[in-house]
């Protein structure tokens, strides 16, 4: 078996974010485990757990690492980040960049390095009184195509729907894509980070490729993320050369559909996979394949 | 020798978009165009779809320009034209309200064969792209110090071929240029020749734009553009490996809407996108890379500019006047620019847009709810039945749900 599916869909009246976030941790740490092992020149780690005594004013959520056997001009691992938090009522993604050299003026005040100046952090209002929700926490371990995704959807309008996790190879370089999407009606509220090999860089993404509303409503192979890391790099100071980009790419499990508010809804197009929508930014995981 | 890039310049003061002269620009791109047409149309796998010339510059009357050519198709070809817009005076674009010439698409059923329209012919039915281009050239007052050059990049290799004219002009006023390009090409899995013709917004020229026609089954027209979607709207990033969309009211009467033809895949060799900050240069820009060299097509715009890839080695078996496009002393090298290349879709399948409850199950409702195949099973009193949850082939059996607490759905 090399999908996994499970829906932790709850009543809500006693459900709290540290309980769910606490239960799809300890999914996210058997598999964590697993593809450290499959993928093993990249590592994974979870550098926060959600604390499950967290009060509703206290941060509650995740701080994942990547270190990637791919080397910074400075010749060290490559190392993503990735903070989710939620904190009162806002759930926060932060994507980053665990190496600072030899970035000038990059970071945030706090030090934060994020990815590009167009990739800083997103975030949507959650509503913390208990409510019923939808949550789904899907994972594979197929070669090469390996993920982690968990999302949750208050109700059925994008400003409720998020994916809190997406953590997945690229399908070109192999490095891990760490990404979430903030319950947001902005269509760009997707954060992704991940690792360039052509230009050298660390690669970040605000939205997913779907079509414009010109288009029919479609189901589109592969999902690829929109690369938006180009404001600055490792050449902030001057006359930064031409980069060269590759495509960042989700594994075949996932599609775009260019159609928002659509948490839980389902397709049955007609080569006959099945497809479920998560989060409010047009992300589809595959349930079933096409037949031969 | 099946990619080549080559180009001819044309002296400032004396070239003009109107002259007649063989050696002129018209002329000069109508025999690079015969002449790749002649070798596309030998190849077995062109034979339904023969390019050719309907009208060129030689046709016109008056004070016209332009050409159109004819793409074939074994049920609907057509024809696309590029025209100065009227028969009188020529009104020479020189500013941003200005359009002095247009870019079209008909059927070929459509045309009537005659010399009336400056000599090009009329159609029944056309749609006009009339803001294509304000364009100058040499004979206007203030703009005698520019000179052009003719820049053809073509492919013949079996289903890539691409052939792609680019004017730029060098000289006087950065104003006065409006560099912009026009390409045919062919998609894998498609029949027919796609176009895409990319028209820069400058401060003189409003109307940027990219006009995109091809084949959707067998049907001819305008395409949905993706381009926006594909590039990141932040001044400085260009890519290739974009895919263009099918409309649906094209598809359904075709009876294509189950099985949608592939994507239709822009020309690999051209990087679209914008350039209106930082490093691009004003037009003429260059990018060397070990590998090859980045060509500035159109010029900088937000709305669109375009680029060609030259890989190393690439040349050109043309016989002079034409010349090495890299041997022109016009082109500066640029910084900050990011192209960013893209991967051949893979598949699309098509939806209905609202929920019908046989292809698309939208959540929440309860008719949505008893027929979602997922969650549908969970209603009935049969914990695990059908695997809901279960995803798929191998799914996990039982379902995993809690036993209590749940509210959505719930059986009672």
């Amino acid at each position: 078996m090399s999908r996994t599916l499970i829906d932790i869909s709850r009543l809500g009246t006693d459900t709290t974010w540290p309980s769910v976030a606490t239960e799809v941790n300890g999914y996210l740490q058997n598999w964590l485990t697993a593809a450290n092992a499959q993928v093993s020149q990249h590592q994974l780690r979870i550098a926060t757990a959600p604390n499950p005594t967290a009060t509703a004013s206290d941060p509650c959520g995740w701080r994942i690492e990547a270190t990637l056997s791919q080397l910074t001009p400075g010749g060290d691992p490559a190392v993503l980040l990735l903070e989710v938090f939620l904190t009162g009522t806002t759930l926060q993604i932060r994507p980053g960049i665990g190496n600072s050299e030899p970035y000038v003026g990059a970071d945030s005040q706090q030090g934060w390095v994020y990815p590009g100046a167009d990739v800083g952090t997103s975030s949507g209002a959650w509503s913390t009184t208990p409510l019923p929700f939808n949550a789904q926490v899907g994972w594979s371990l197929a070669a090469g195509a390996e993920y982690f995704v968990f999302a949750y959807s208050q109700h059925r309008f994008t400003n409720r729907q998020a994916v809190p996790l997406l953590i997945a190879r690229d399908q070109v370089s192999g490095h891990w894509i760490l990404a979430a999407s903030p319950p947001s009606t902005s269509f760009d509220a997707l954060r992704a980070v991940s690792w360039n090999v052509r230009s050298g860089q660390p690669s970040g993404s605000r939205t997913l490729l779907r079509e414009n509303s010109f288009a029919p409503i479609q189901i589109r192979r592969p999902a690829e993320l929109v690369i938006a890391t180009t404001d600055w790099s490792y050449y902030e100071s001057a006359n930064e050369p031409a980069q060269f980009w590759e495509p960042l790419l989700l594994p075949p499990d996932f599609a775009a559909v260019n159609l928002s508010s659509g948490a839980m809804s389902y397709f049955k197009p007609p080569d006959g996979s099945e497809w479920l929508a998560i989060g409010g930014h047009g992300l589809l995981l595959r349930i079933k394949d096409a037949p031969p | 020798m099946t990619y080549q890039v080559f180009c001819q310049s044309f002296a400032p003061g004396s070239w003009k978009w109107t002259g007649k002269d063989p050696a002129g620009v018209g002329l000069q791109l109508d025999a690079a165009f015969r002449s790749f047409a002649a070798l596309v149309n030998a190849l077995p796998d062109n034979a339904s779809t023969p390019l050719s010339v309907v009208r060129s510059h030689s046709d016109a009357t008056a004070n016209r320009w332009g050409y159109t050519w004819q793409l074939g198709h074994p049920v609907e070809p057509a024809h696309l034209w590029f025209l100065s817009e009227t028969t009188g005076a020529i009104p020479q674009g020189d500013t941003q309200s200005s359009s002095s010439a247009a870019f079209g698409s008909a059927l070929a059923s459509t045309f009537s064969n005659n010399t009336s329209n400056g000599g090009y012919g009329t159609y029944s039915d056309s749609s006009a792209n009339s803001t294509g281009l304000a364009y100058v050239d040499s004979t206007l007052t203030g703009a005698t110090a520019i000179g052009a050059i003719l820049l053809i990049a073509q492919d013949t290799t079996p289903g890539q071929e691409f052939f792609c004219w680019a004017l730029k002009t060098h000289g006087g006023n950065d104003e006065l240029h409006r560099d912009s390009c026009h390409a045919l090409y062919k998609s894998p899995g498609s029949t027919g020749w796609n176009s895409i013709a990319v028209f820069p917004r400058t401060s003189k020229q409003f109307y940027g734009q990219v006009v995109l026609h091809g084949y959707s089954g067998n049907r001819f027209g305008g395409l949905p553009s993706a381009i926006g979607s594909s590039i990141t709207a932040n001044g400085h990033q260009l890519r290739s490996g974009i895919a263009l969309g099918h409309y649906d009211f094209v598809l359904q009467p075709q009876g294509l809407f189950d099985s949608p033809p592939p994507l239709i895949q822009l020309p690999a060799p051209l990087f679209i996108g914008s350039t209106s900050i930082r490093g691009a240069s004003t037009h003429f820009g260059k990018v060397t890379r070990p590998d090859g060299v980045m060509l500035q097509l159109g010029q900088r715009s937000s709305e669109r500019d375009v680029w060609l890839w030259v890989p190393a080695g690439t040349g050109h078996n043309q016989a002079s006047p034409w010349s090495s496009a890299l041997a022109l002393s016009h082109w500066r090298e640029c910084n900050e620019l990011h192209f960013i290349s893209g991967l051949p879709p893979q598949g699309l399948q098509l939806i209905t847009g609202t929920a019908d409850f046989i292809r698309h199950f939208p959540p929440m409702s309860a008719m949505g709810t008893r027929q979602h195949p997922q969650q549908g099973p969970l209603l009935s009193n049969n914990p695990g039945g059908g695997g809901g949850t279960g995803g798929g082939e191998g799914g996990t059996g039982g379902s995993p749900r809690p036993t209590a607490g749940l509210l959505w759905p719930r059986g009672v």
